[in-house]
């Protein structure tokens, strides 16, 4: 059975399209076959997968006509192995700035049921855009919401869980998967302990804070974005690299990945690792 | 040497489970408005989709006083339709309309009005219910259960062809969205109401929506 997840939160840059990208980079590097569905008109997971000027890039044009009257989703792109990528963009900017039209009779659902042998779906989905979270939202089975650790950020939690009880009424079977820590200093321990002790007070027994927090690793998140590689192709690349000065001293010019790639691939397996062991005592 | 303000305590963010209850009794408490954009000049061509608000959840009770429609008669009605004037107060260009289509509230500009009927829930369901399975529009399945409930008040002369009974139909599609039922009438529609209310003896055409969709 397809486990549809929807990533997402009331804040911008709390990392839903980063969080989406690698789990869904590593699970389909494990063998299941994942499709990635971006609801948010930046697009901003091409650039993740390094498919920003694939030929089959339509800037979300069948993802919106998905969205408005149910329509098949298409063959997407290929990113990866076994990962499917239908692409988000411009086309849906018309969708998100739609006043009066709440998404509560999502299509989406419709077209996800016709995605034929995927394990796993996740929904990227746009910060701001009420109508197209309530779309993400009927059409999933859990709700995933990273979060950084201001408190700014922590209110989003509310914003999002809202549009939960929104769908409720089209989507009873919603449930939280769980919130996670993103883009948290390895050094600021202080910072961490009190931000995981804040959110277990405002999420009580309501929704799960999962184990795994990424750490910020600004540097690889850059680089990742502006290479078109996942954090774990990163780190792949650089543990495959010579050291830096030897390099130089062989007269070739280094290659400057990140040292952190290693770091940050193995935090987004653990998160892929524990989403799915959720999933399945859910299930 | 001026005095330190005192140092702020940290913010404490209310626990999400109470929030999210409240929401819940928020959702469970808000209104169903069925709102009609009535042109007061014309007739339009064309069905256009009016625009949905975001009803609050809780009508101040002097709100009540300001809807431009008003309470239907039946009793099981405890919250359904009580739109709040600022539910109106914020006139929101109609996405489908031209541009000087454009609702108000009490104030005419020359365009149309909004008028919001209080129906029960169930009448709501049944007019979306309608809407699917004949693949129309909420307005032309509302004048056709009036046109229907006419009939059974009086009999009728033989419907023109573009008409049902006195209602003329102008559209085919569902095109209105689900969660509020955002609905245009015509002023012929919107007359043929009145006249369908003083010969049935109901007090409004809230009241009238509500027998014809119950």
């Amino acid at each position: 059975m397809t486990q549809v997840v929807a990533v997402a939160t009331g804040k911008g840059g709390v990392g839903k399209s980063s969080v989406t990208s690698a789990i869904a980079g590593v699970y389909a590097a494990d063998g299941l076959k994942v499709a990635v569905i971006e609801l948010d008109a930046q697009g901003d997971i091409a650039d993740d997968f390094g498919v920003r000027d694939h030929p089959d890039q339509d800037e979300g044009t069948a993802v919106a006509s998905s969205v408005k009257s149910g329509t098949p989703l298409g063959a997407g792109i290929l990113a990866r192995p076994n990962l499917t990528y239908f692409a988000g963009g411009e086309a849906l900017e018309e969708l998100a700035r739609t006043p009066g039209w709440t998404g509560l009779d999502s299509k989406l659902r419709a077209a996800i049921d016709q995605l034929d042998g995927y394990d796993i779906v996740l929904i990227d989905t746009p910060p701001s855009a009420e109508a197209l979270q309530q779309v993400s939202l009927a059409a999933a089975q859990y709700l995933l919401i990273p979060t950084a650790v201001d408190n700014s950020s922590l209110r989003a939690l509310y914003a999002i869980s809202y549009r939960m009880v929104d769908v409720e009424q089209v989507n009873p079977d919603i449930a939280f998967l769980g919130v996670v820590l993103w883009n948290v200093p390895t050094a600021a321990s202080r910072i961490r302990s009190e931000a995981r002790a804040t959110l277990n007070e405002i999420l009580g027994d309501v929704v799960p804070l999962l184990d795994t927090t990424i750490r910020s690793a600004f540097a690889t998140a850059y680089e990742c974005r502006r290479r078109g590689m996942l954090p774990q192709e990163m780190a792949d690349t650089h543990s495959g690299a010579q050291s830096f000065w030897k390099a130089l001293k062989a007269g070739i010019v280094p290659d400057r990945t990140p040292t952190s790639a290693q770091s940050l691939a193995g935090d987004y397996h653990q998160l892929a690792a524990e989403i799915l062991e959720r999933l399945k005592v859910s299930r | 040497m001026s005095p330190r303000l005192p140092t702020p305590a940290p913010v404490q963010l209310a626990p999400l489970g109470n929030r999210i209850a409240s929401r819940r009794r928020q959702v469970a408490e808000r209104p169903t408005a069925l709102h009609v954009v009535e042109p007061e000049e014309q007739t339009p061509a064309e069905p256009v989709i009016a625009p949905v608000d975001d009803t609050p959840p809780a009508a101040a009770p002097e709100a009540a006083s300001q809807l431009v429609g008003t309470q239907p008669e039946a009793p099981d009605l405890p919250t359904v339709g009580e739109s709040p004037a600022t539910a109106q107060a914020e006139p929101v260009p109609t996405p489908a309309a031209k541009p000087a289509q454009v609702t108000r509230s009490d104030q005419s500009d020359g365009g149309s009005t909004r008028i919001t009927f209080a129906v029960p829930p169930r009448c709501i369901e049944k007019l979306r219910r309608l809407a699917r399975q004949a693949n129309m529009t909420h307005a032309d399945v509302l004048v056709t259960e009036l046109a229907r409930l006419s009939k059974t008040a009086t009999v009728q002369p033989e419907p023109e062809p573009a008409t049902v009974g006195e209602f003329e139909l102008t559209a085919s599609t569902p095109r209105e969205p689900l969660a509020n039922v955002g609905i245009r009438l015509t002023a012929r529609n919107l007359a043929a109401m009145d006249s369908l209310c003083e010969r049935l003896g109901l007090a409004n055409r809230s009241a009238l929506v509500a027998k014809a969709l119950a």
